[in-house]
């Protein structure tokens, strides 16, 4: 199964080498636009900043409805017991139904 | 053998708590784990009696390659947790290494037994101890995840503690190999073995016996993390295969398929939008058990393989990752993803390959798994690969979400790791690397244990004889 092994690492470790050498290429032109924009807001050093862990993926989670999903996992131990017992009816009926 | 080296396990939880030294338990540990290397090196099944009584009459171990390659697993990752453990701890530290023995205990007992209710009463050993174990810290999220998981920890272990009852006034016998002798594929028979599949499938934290997990795991100290996310659910995995394929039940390949798809995707997605490190970790291990899950239920030598191989890469790279942002959370006292930042490059590259491990990039063990489970699922569906794949790629998103939580954001602060907290994480990643460039030294453990899945009429003939 994996005799192509030691081949697909190397081809792999090359693809990688090759996305570094895209990713310097590409790092030289965006330093320049980076130059022009210092410029354009009078040469004002930008504030680092960091994003809030909250708002990543906030389009994704909007877009896929995963709000939904997680409030469904409030906490609640009642909650908890009851998918318990409906996941153990649901196992014990599709073993009998079907075996 | 295997009686002796519970013994010595036995023995430590109590020394530890007398002499007051917590090296009797990592040594115990240690040893255990050199045990289960030695016995997995020798071919045939092993058949061990408790008290010359012979079965089915009398207790047994059977130590099949299957068996042992869980007890493997367990005692290894257990081991790398008692030596992490020793800087990690810091008070009440006689009593943490008490339950981690006991843990360790049932854990080895469950994946050893052939006797059906001896597997209960280590799977109880197990269970009380995590419930302790969660509890550790004393504070109102270490309270209420114990609690909840002891409610609901106690309404399964009742469902199996029913099942077995069942199955012994059908067949009169406890031992594993004479009752699938005696099983047959009626309606008693399936309302027993279903309580046992629900009872396994709430350690294992199959959807929707997931919950508790992320509950307890938040309040839990991050080194049993490391043994929930990894070991304690791969136990869970190993019931449901036991009593699927030495009661031949594997006709229920759909409905195992159907279970693992929505455990995969619901875990993935809700461990995308957490804050909590411990929490998306907890939601990441269930979506990584839906692979397993999906996979096993082919049932098809590539899918059992596969789904073992992701039991061995998850249980490595879960407690990496647990280890190493749990030095994190060690020195900066914080688990929000916002508050963990630090400026550490060994800890930066070990974290790293164990995240990119854990989304399934070449050349690691993650993707030699995953790479396993997409061959197997295109044999039967090329949905389920497609499936497999988004799955994979929401893996990396919120992998990348830690990654740069802990070491790209500004708020960063300068760090000195601890050399006994490092050096657990540096040798698991080595290993990660290692299992990915040469997979065939996994492969290696796999292989026999998926054939002796396969094949359950060579356990059953050595248990009974002839």
């Amino acid at each position: 199964m994996f005799e192509q092994w030691s081949l697909f690492v190397l081809a792999f470790m090359g693809f990688v080498f090759l996305g570094f050498l895209i990713y310097l290429l590409g790092n030289r032109k965006s330093r320049k636009e980076e130059m022009k924009y210092e410029t354009y807001t009078c040469g004002e050093p930008f504030p680092k900043v960091s994003m809030g862990t909250e708002n990543f993926y906030h389009v994704i989670k909007r877009a896929l409805g995963i709000r939904d999903l997680r409030s469904y996992h409030s906490g609640r131990l009642s909650d908890y017991l009851m998918w318990i017992v409906i996941g153990t009816v649901i196992i014990i009926l599709l073993m009998v139904v079907w075996v | 053998m295997i009686t002796y080296v519970l013994l010595v396990l036995f023995a430590a939880t109590f020394l530890v708590l007398i002499i007051k030294r917590d090296e009797i338990a990592i040594a115990a540990i240690l040893f255990s784990f050199f045990s289960m290397c030695y016995m997995f090196l020798n071919p045939e099944i092993t058949v061990f009696g408790f008290g010359g009584w012979s079965p089915p009459f009398g207790i047994v171990w059977v130590l099949d390659k299957l068996s042992v390659f869980l007890a493997l697993l367990v005692t290894g990752v257990s081991s790398v947790i008692a030596v992490y453990s020793l800087k990690y701890i810091k008070e009440r530290r006689h009593r943490y290494y008490t339950l981690l023995s006991l843990i360790t205990i049932g854990l080895l007992g469950v994946s050893l037994t052939g006797d059906i209710f001896n597997l209960y009463v280590f799977f109880e050993i197990l269970s009380v101890s995590s419930y302790a174990l969660v509890a550790f810290f004393l504070d109102e999220g270490a309270i209420e995840g114990a609690f909840k998981y002891l409610m609901v920890g106690s309404v399964t272990s009742l469902f199996i503690l029913i099942g077995i009852s069942m199955l012994y006034g059908l067949t009169g016998t406890l031992n594993f190999a004479d009752l699938a002798s005696k099983i047959s594929h009626s309606n008693p028979y399936m309302i027993a073995l279903g309580l046992l599949v629900a009872g396994f499938s709430l350690k294992a934290t199959i959807i929707p016996f997931h919950a508790w997990k992320p509950d307890a795991i938040e309040g839990t100290p991050a080194p049993i993390g490391a043994i929930f996310t990894s070991i304690s659910t791969a136990i869970g995995v190993y019931g449901i295969l036991r009593i699927l394929f030495i009661f031949n039940l594997i006709q229920l390949n759909w409905v195992l398929i159907s279970f693992g798809v929505i455990t995969m995707l619901v875990g993935a997605f809700l461990a995308l939008v957490q804050v909590n490190v411990k929490r998306m970790l907890a939601y990441s291990g269930i979506s990584q058990i839906g692979y397993i899950i999906m996979v096993i239920g082919f049932g098809t030598l590539l899918g059992i393989t596969s789904g073992l191989y992701h039991i061995l890469n998850n249980a490595l790279i879960k407690t990496l990752l647990f280890m190493g942002i749990g030095i994190g959370i060690y020195l900066t006292g914080k688990e929000n993803l916002d508050e963990i930042g630090m400026k550490s490059t060994p800890l930066l590259i070990c974290v790293g390959i164990g995240l990119l491990s854990l989304s399934g990039i070449p050349p690691l063990n993650g993707f030699v798994s995953k790479w396993l489970i997409f061959m197997a699922s295109w044999e039967i569906s090329p949905i389920l690969t497609a499936i497999a794949i988004i799955a994979s790629a929401i893996t990396l998103a919120y992998s990348f979400k830690i990654f740069s939580s802990m070491f790209l954001t500004t708020k960063r602060i300068e760090v000195k790791i601890p050399k006994i907290l490092f050096i657990p994480v540096v040798i698991l990643t080595i290993l990660c690397v290692l299992i990915g460039v040469f997979p065939q030294i996994g492969l290696n453990i796999i292989e026999p244990a998926a054939n002796a899945l396969l094949n359950q009429n060579q356990y059953i003939t050595a248990v009974l004889g002839g």
